[in-house]
């Protein structure tokens, strides 16, 4: 297959990214604006999240993708943008400019579902994924021959976890997939983010982050916590509960020392909490997700397992998945994105793109709206 | 409806102003309320929902979007990565608006991507974490969700999740007229707490 290039736009929610990607899967260039790093300052909140914040990045993101790739607007074959899920006014900063450019420069486009872009993930052939500009080459033939490869093949059964998803689908092609399991409430990220607001960790760098690394001084077993939804034998998720009990444990332990609020525990004491709880949502995943992978190995012959969305990062999960995994009678294949390609940023949209353009599926620019609601597929019940 | 706490006495008359105190002992309870609430909202009409980490915001909104909707499984999720999660109700003719405003500042530039004005006025809002607003709107009603700590079981090492406490402030008089006559009609004779003796 001839190789093309995708320009990628983002901007669901708080960040605006864009990408140039080859359709063998080369990262040619990138550019992220993103609130993260002025977090911690305002306890987690996000000054700049807004659609001026957007207006005023998209056109430097996009153009210092551009230059990464050494290219010009010209040198590109199609646009990707993601036109939903996700808040309007923010989708709608990156879908008009995407519309713009790819009329006035006449190029395909595709309004990329930003669930199916984090999934897709999963499937970007590895290895080339580092070249910011720096030519990093692989000959021609290796390109030739890569090109079309793709990490995971379908179908394959797709933990999507981050701030804002909790999800188990089936993924049977683009665009086709089944939601077999989802939360009812909250998501495994924001769970996270919620016990690391209560316990009163720096969140610079994510809740996530910083209950992961006070975990490890913990010891998970210390604090009883209920996994949820114990006598539901489904695939669905629910952390709100768990978060409330949680909660609970920590303003038992502040009784027992005498202190005012869990966010003035001793550094052990919420250790052993974070701990506690990271091992409990985990195995909240594992049984959610070992039922999910029992059903679809039974129906559908699935044997691979793609975890994708900002959690993924976590490297105790990762580790349990892969053990859930490899411990299987006949063991699956597990693949994760580099953490970087897991979080929401251009290449997801640009690489959405050259996946919908491989199967001849894109969209008319000039009629694309955004979603703020973009159902994903029917649920299995509501299927069968 | 669900029964609990021998309920005595309604309304706490404080500074004149009409306020429900209900004690809402089960997260069933909480989606009933918020399901009694949806019932013939209407565009315009906006509920500031307040409490800490827990309390039940989502649980009241997942009843009310339920009862509105109609859809008695609507997946009612979290707002609070999202901003902002929207339902369609009256086939299409208007959309519920359920919105969590905690990691924003506050600052207009930051409720911007919220487009707030236009919500309001055309929107059923469901708003959690409501301090962050700049301007509230003057018709709007009030609720503050708190977790009881009296009701919490004193069995050690129990884990079961304590009720809540919910007080409903209405301003202006399309709310006050909804909460007095679902008072009057008996509907929250269940969940009433008795004033103080």
């Amino acid at each position: 297959m001839k190789l093309f290039c995708v320009l990628g736009i983002e901007s669901s929610c708080d960040d605006t990214g864009a990408a140039v990607i080859r359709s063998d899967g080369t990262i040619l260039g990138e550019s992220l604006a993103s609130q993260h790093a002025i977090h911690e300052q305002f306890g987690g909140v996000v000054p700049g999240l807004a659609k001026d914040a957007h207006e005023e990045n998209i056109d430097r993101v996009i153009n210092t993708a551009l230059q990464r790739a050494n290219m010009s607007m010209e040198d590109v074959d199609a646009i990707g943008v993601t036109v939903g899920p996700g808040l309007e006014i923010c989708l709608r900063v990156g879908c008009n400019r995407g519309r713009e450019l790819a009329m006035k420069y006449n190029k395909p486009f595709v309004g990329v579902h930003h669930l199916e872009a984090h999934i897709l993930m999963a499937r970007i052939p590895p290895v080339k994924h580092d070249n910011n500009g720096g030519e990093q080459s692989a000959t021609y033939d290796e390109i030739v021959q890569s090109s079309g490869d793709r990490a995971m093949d379908f179908p394959f059964l797709a933990l999507l976890v981050s701030g804002g998803h909790c999800q188990i689908l089936k993924c049977l092609g683009i665009g086709r997939y089944a939601i077999v399991g989802g939360t009812l409430d909250d998501s495994l990220g924001e769970a996270f983010d919620k016990i690391a607001r209560l316990l009163g960790l720096p969140v610079g760098g994510g809740g996530g982050p910083a209950v992961e690394a006070l975990s490890l001084d913990g010891d998970p077993h210390s604090v009883a916590l209920p996994i949820p939804m114990q006598r539901r034998k489904d695939c669905d998720f629910s952390y709100a509960g768990l978060k409330t009990s949680v909660r609970m444990a920590a303003e038992r332990m502040c009784v027992e020392r005498g202190v005012e609020s869990p966010e003035r525990l001793r550094y052990e004491d919420k250790a052993n909490i974070a701990a506690s709880f990271q091992h409990v949502a985990f195995r909240h995943v594992e049984i959610r997700l070992g039922r999910a992978m029992e059903l679809v190995e039974k129906e559908d012959g699935i044997r691979t397992l793609a975890v994708v969305g900002g959690v993924a990062a976590n490297k105790e999960l990762r580790r349990r998945l892969n053990a859930l995994c490899s411990d299987r009678i006949e063991p699956w294949e597990m693949l994760v994105p580099p953490p970087r390609l897991c979080t929401d940023q251009g290449a997801m949209s640009a690489w959405a793109a050259v996946e919908r353009l491989s199967v001849g599926s894109s969209d008319l620019a000039e009629d694309q709206e955004v979603f703020a609601r973009y159902p994903f597929s029917v649920s299995l019940n509501d299927a069968s | 409806m669900p029964l609990l706490t021998k309920s005595s006495d309604r309304l706490n008359a404080t500074s004149e102003r009409y306020t429900l105190n209900l004690s809402i002992p089960t997260a069933e309870d909480m989606e009933d309320v918020g399901g009694l609430l949806s019932v013939n909202s209407a565009k315009g009409d906006v509920i500031l929902l307040d409490g800490d980490l827990g309390a039940g915001k989502t649980c009241f909104s997942r009843g009310f979007v339920r009862g509105r909707t109609g859809s008695e499984n609507e997946r009612v999720t979290s707002p609070t990565y999202l901003l902002s999660n929207t339902y369609p109700v009256d086939g299409g003719g208007a959309r519920i608006y359920h919105m969590d405003l905690y990691r924003l500042s506050g600052s207009e530039g930051d409720l911007a991507p919220l487009d707030l004005d236009n919500a309001f006025a055309d929107g059923i809002c469901l708003v959690e974490w409501p301090s962050r607003l700049r301007r509230k709107p003057a018709e709007r009603l009030d609720i503050t969700l708190t977790i009881d700590s009296v009701t919490r079981s004193d069995d050690d090492g129990g884990v079961d999740d304590p009720g809540r406490l919910m007080q409903l402030v209405p301003h202006g008089a399309r709310w006050l007229e909804r909460l007095k006559f679902l008072e009057s009609e008996g509907y929250f004779d269940d969940l009433l707490c008795s004033s103080v003796e």
